[in-house]
């Protein structure tokens, strides 16, 4: 003989008529010996009925008469920018379709030529001595920047995602669920990075943009947990709690920070390379 | 029959995708009675319900495009609804927030109200519709999602299996969120359901 706790399991079935005729039988026969079970049963079966046997709340007649006469503006609205939309459209498709074949080959491979250009005069530098001397004085300090650029770009990646998902209107006419899945991996991946550059920033120079780094590591948790693309309301939390830390201001003094001690390296740099010609 | 409807709505819908009003506003009429009905029991609220009942058929007409006729027209429009319930929902619950510490403290604070209004008159508290009224508060306690699957599954008799594709939620997650609403209503109500029953409710 069965437990309270199988019958129990039941219930729910048994409620909405999807109980098979066996187990409904000895559900009964259950029901009928045990009190416990009985008054549960029936009190989830009263509490059901409440709501299922509730009529619903018939709408004001005269709004329901002047429906579609209040809906028709807006949808006519609706088409007259869609027809808008889709005269833009036709323009551009006929501007690109008169132009002949050979103009875009020509286009396409003049600007192959500039990239070529552009990446031989970034790459091939002539001038590899005073590069070497750079590269020297910034192996002094390695160990610092390593960690510091590692940050840096940590914090990059991380305001990146933060800024869409804060700026994500949630209240748009998109009808479709969201898929959060990118953001999700991203921001565990995040999560997991934290931790290993926490203990690498660990000069007394490098105090706050390491409370930076455990800062955002708390919100990514969050981003991180999401249960259902359905239900957006963490999305609020996410704001609230980028607000509370002041999240983007924080990173905004970081970036002033490094610009000045980047455009102090420029200065060194520059002197190397006066001191060479 | 429901396969003739399915085709005269997909057949309308393809009408209307190209900016035919007259198709959409079958599909309108059709519907516009159960979207209604439905906004009504998320809000609980008629002006709520009546706004809403409007934006979801500009919402759908707007995204009609990405109808790919895979579900139920209805089914695509409940979808719509609640998420324009809950995006409604959301906002003034943002706006309760400021006023009082948190939504859960002010849910909490309408329930206890219900008790003491019960234990000082009772007789005014079996009324048909403070009851009702009460019944609509006590949804409030539900999550948004036991909410949406609750109020679609009993008191919009929709299956088990249409809320899944609407609320693109396993089955065993709506099934689980039912009977955890069902669990809850059953504790808030509890305290006066000796006084009511369902002849009471309805009248």
């Amino acid at each position: 003989m069965a437990n309270c706790k199988t019958y129990i399991k039941m219930f729910e079935l048994s409620l909405y008529g999807e109980l098979k005729e066996k187990d409904e039988n000895e559900l009964n026969l259950h029901l009928e010996t045990c009190k416990t079970c009985s008054e549960e049963y029936n009190s989830l079966k009263e509490t059901l009925e409440l709501f299922q046997n509730r009529e619903h709340v018939e709408p004001d007649i005269i709004f329901m008469e002047s429906f579609w006469d209040n809906l028709q503006p807006e949808l006519e609205k609706v088409n007259n920018s869609k027809s808008v939309f889709d005269n833009l459209k036709s323009t551009f498709a006929n501007l690109f379709n008169s132009q002949p074949k050979w103009t875009y080959q020509l286009a396409g491979g003049l600007a192959i030529l500039v990239m070529g250009i552009f990446i031989g005069r970034f790459f091939f530098n002539s001038n590899v001595a005073t590069e070497n001397t750079i590269v020297a004085i910034n192996n002094e300090n390695n160990s610092v920047n390593v960690s510091q650029v590692k940050a840096e770009r940590y914090i990059d990646r991380s305001k990146v995602l933060l800024l869409g998902l804060v700026n994500m209107d949630t209240e748009s006419e998109n009808v479709e669920p969201i898929n959060f899945q990118q953001q999700k991996r991203i921001s565990q991946q995040l999560v997991t990075e934290a931790a290993v550059l926490k203990k690498e920033l660990s000069a007394p120079s490098q105090r706050r943009l390491k409370e930076l780094v455990s800062d955002l590591e708390v919100i990514l948790l969050q981003i991180a947990n999401i249960e259902s693309e359905y239900d957006l309301s963490w999305i609020d939390l996410v704001r609230s709690g980028v607000d509370k830390r002041g999240i983007f201001l924080k990173i905004n003094i970081q970036k002033m920070q490094n610009t000045n001690s980047q455009s102090d390296v420029k200065d060194e740099r520059s002197e190397i390379k006066n001191k060479n010609i | 029959m429901e396969l003739r409807l399915l085709e005269t709505d997909l057949i309308l819908v393809e009408r209307a995708k190209k900016g035919d009003l007259k198709a959409f506003s079958k599909l309108v009429e059709q519907n516009k009675k159960l979207v209604y009905y439905l906004a009504y029991d998320m809000m609980n609220n008629r002006e709520d319900a009546e706004d809403i009942s409007q934006e979801v058929f500009i919402k759908a007409y707007k995204s009609l495009a990405n109808f790919r006729g895979d579900s139920k027209f209805s089914s695509w429009l409940y979808r719509i609804t609640m998420n324009t319930c809950l995006s409604l929902r959301r906002n003034k619950s943002s706006k309760i927030k400021s006023g009082v510490e948190d939504i859960e403290d002010y849910l909490e604070h309408n329930l206890t109200e219900m008790k003491v209004s019960y234990e000082q008159n009772p007789e005014r508290f079996a009324e048909r519709g403070f009851m009702k009224k009460n019944i609509d508060k006590a949804l409030n306690v539900l999550s948004p999602r036991e909410k949406s699957v609750f109020v679609l599954r009993n008191m919009n008799d929709l299956p088990f299996g249409e809320i899944s594709e609407i609320l693109k939620l396993t089955l065993g997650t709506v099934r689980s969120l039912n009977f955890r609403a069902l669990k809850k209503l059953q504790n808030q109500l509890s305290f006066y359901k000796n006084t009511l029953s369902v002849e009471e409710i309805n009248g």
